[in-house]
């Protein structure tokens, strides 16, 4: 029987992993589903894509996915989380240069920052404004008495774009994914200040992302997919499918980075796919994500914003697809 | 009304530009990628900014409307809500908009109508490109197939062209490629490959 093609988005980072072992170990085929997985350019454009139906799911930011059913940066859309894809991997990189001046400076960033010329403020890059990158700069700011968009700038940068902007001298901090923060280290132009592994072991990174609609619609499609990817999930955090996976994500479908770079993110950067059964997300998770953004002021606290928040992980979604493979 | 046109295609963001010369007033710039600081200094403040949707600078301008500390000037996200459907075609036609907060939509409207238009244009032209190109190779394998077939089978140009339109039918696939496969075999038979 033919099927339609569902057509999944992603971005070139390491956390893409779980969809592109899904495609490439053929966990989707075998569940019984044929997916088109496409890159694309910013966050923004997955967002965009899924609510307006162009594509059917994507690997998306968790605090993404509800910032679009708040309505917040775009209409109010209903997408929901029925899977983490990945915990780990966001850090924050310094400079070497900014490190040497925080060293030396009594006072710390916040001193480096005053002492800066007009015009030439002490400059962050994060990936997107509704993320755990964002979260963990804004924690680790606040950590060193320092206000974002007051002492120091912060700029949105999309995540290849991030240790080449560090290296170049055009930021001096970057809040990102693996494996950029590797990237820049191994370059010898930064230095790590902060991971999201030590401050909130247990966030969510990324999730995969589809339109309730969407789900309510094809139920039997969504469980497949979340079969392959529980599936995905395991042999991607299995020791002996690491240097495959290092090989997978490398090339030119995915990151089309040097392979060494990508084995030393998956072997330093703390990223885990599957460990501790992160697939199950549930109401307390999207409750942490939403108190941050009230705490952020990016929305204000009302009952409104708490339900839409609740219904946005779907544990019973992933139960069931679990379920089902535990039977099999 | 100041407009930017965000576009890495340079040939698109002319084509939009263009468009735009008919709406007025209209004071029109057009970059390749979206540069926070150079927009901050050229001067030129946009009151809306369209965007091609494979520009990585999407995020990057999103942020304006969330922390415009250093630009007092909001960017927001055009939806005429009066219009169900208008940002989902706009999506799918590959181009976003963005707006200075308080503009009306509806001066806003014609530009992201001609942007849409103009991305598709460019669209279809590169698909009619992408054809023409395909026929004229298809044509050269076609014309490479007949020689080997009048050569080898000695048959007139016609009978040749005719049962390679067989060998077409017959298997259910274009001629071209039916062209190209009796042309890469017998270089196989002639030791030319492999």
């Amino acid at each position: 029987m033919s099927q339609p093609l569902v057509r999944l988005g992603f971005i070139p980072l390491l956390d893409c992993a779980v969809l592109a072992v899904a495609q490439a170990e053929g966990f989707f085929v075998e569940e019984g589903v044929a997916v088109a997985l496409q890159p694309e350019p910013s966050w923004a454009n997955i967002r965009d894509k899924v609510s307006a139906g162009l594509i059917d799911g994507a690997h998306a930011l968790g605090p993404l996915v509800l910032a679009s059913r708040l309505g917040l940066g775009a209409p109010p859309a209903d997408l929901i989380a029925p899977m983490a894809l990945n915990r780990g991997g966001a850090a924050i990189t310094l400079s070497t240069g900014l490190q040497d001046a925080i060293t030396r400076t009594p006072g710390g960033l916040k001193a480096v920052a005053a002492a800066r010329p007009a015009g030439q403020p002490v400059t962050f890059g994060v990936v997107f404004p509704f993320s755990l990158h964002s979260h963990l700069l804004r924690h680790w700011l606040a950590s060193q008495g320092v206000e974002a968009g007051h002492d120091v700038r912060v700029i949105v940068a999309p995540p290849p774009q991030m240790a080449a902007r560090l290296i170049a001298g055009e930021l001096d901090g970057i809040s990102v994914g693996a494996p950029w923060n590797r990237a820049a280290i191994e370059a010898g132009a930064g230095v790590e200040a902060a991971t999201a592994t030590d401050i909130f072991p247990q966030a969510i990174d990324k999730v995969f992302a589809v339109r309730g609609d969407w789900a309510d619609a094809n139920p039997h499609t969504l469980q497949a997919l979340l079969r392959a990817l529980i599936r995905a999930a395991h042999w991607a955090d299995a020791a002996e499918n690491r240097e495959k996976l290092a090989r997978l994500l490398a090339g030119p479908d995915y990151l089309g980075q040097p392979q060494a770079l990508i084995q030393s993110a998956l072997d330093r950067d703390g990223v885990t796919f599957a460990r501790t059964d992160p697939g199950l997300i549930g109401p307390d998770d999207a409750n942490w994500l939403l108190a941050d953004m009230i705490a952020a002021r990016q929305v204000g606290a009302s009952d409104a914003a708490g339900s839409l928040a609740a219904a946005m992980m779907r544990p019973d979604l992933y139960a069931q697809a679990r379920a089902r493979l535990e039977m099999s | 009304m100041r407009v930017l046109v965000v576009d890495p295609d340079p040939a698109r963001a002319a084509l939009v530009v263009a468009g735009l010369a008919d709406i007025t007033p209209l004071e029109v710039r057009s970059a390749l990628a979206f540069d926070e600081a150079e927009r901050d200094s050229s001067g030129f403040a946009p009151d809306v900014i369209v965007i091609a949707c494979d520009s990585p600078d999407r995020d990057t301008l999103e942020n304006l409307r969330v922390s415009n500390v250093h630009n007092p000037r909001p960017v927001v996200m055009f939806v005429d809500r009066s219009t169900p459907g208008l940002a989902e075609a706009a999506i799918g036609a590959g181009v976003a908009a963005y707006v200075v907060d308080g503009l009306s939509p509806k001066r806003v409207r014609p530009v992201l109508d001609v942007a849409m238009s103009r991305f598709q244009v460019m669209q279809q032209l590169r698909t009619d490109l992408a054809k023409a190109q395909a026929d004229l190779a298809a044509r050269k394998s076609i014309d490479r197939a007949k020689g080997l077939l009048m050569r080898e089978r000695k048959l007139d140009e016609e009978s040749a062209y005719n049962l390679l339109r067989k060998l077409a039918m017959d298997s259910g696939r274009p001629i071209g490629a039916v062209a190209d496969d009796l042309v890469a075999y017998a270089e196989v038979l002639k030791g030319k490959r492999i």
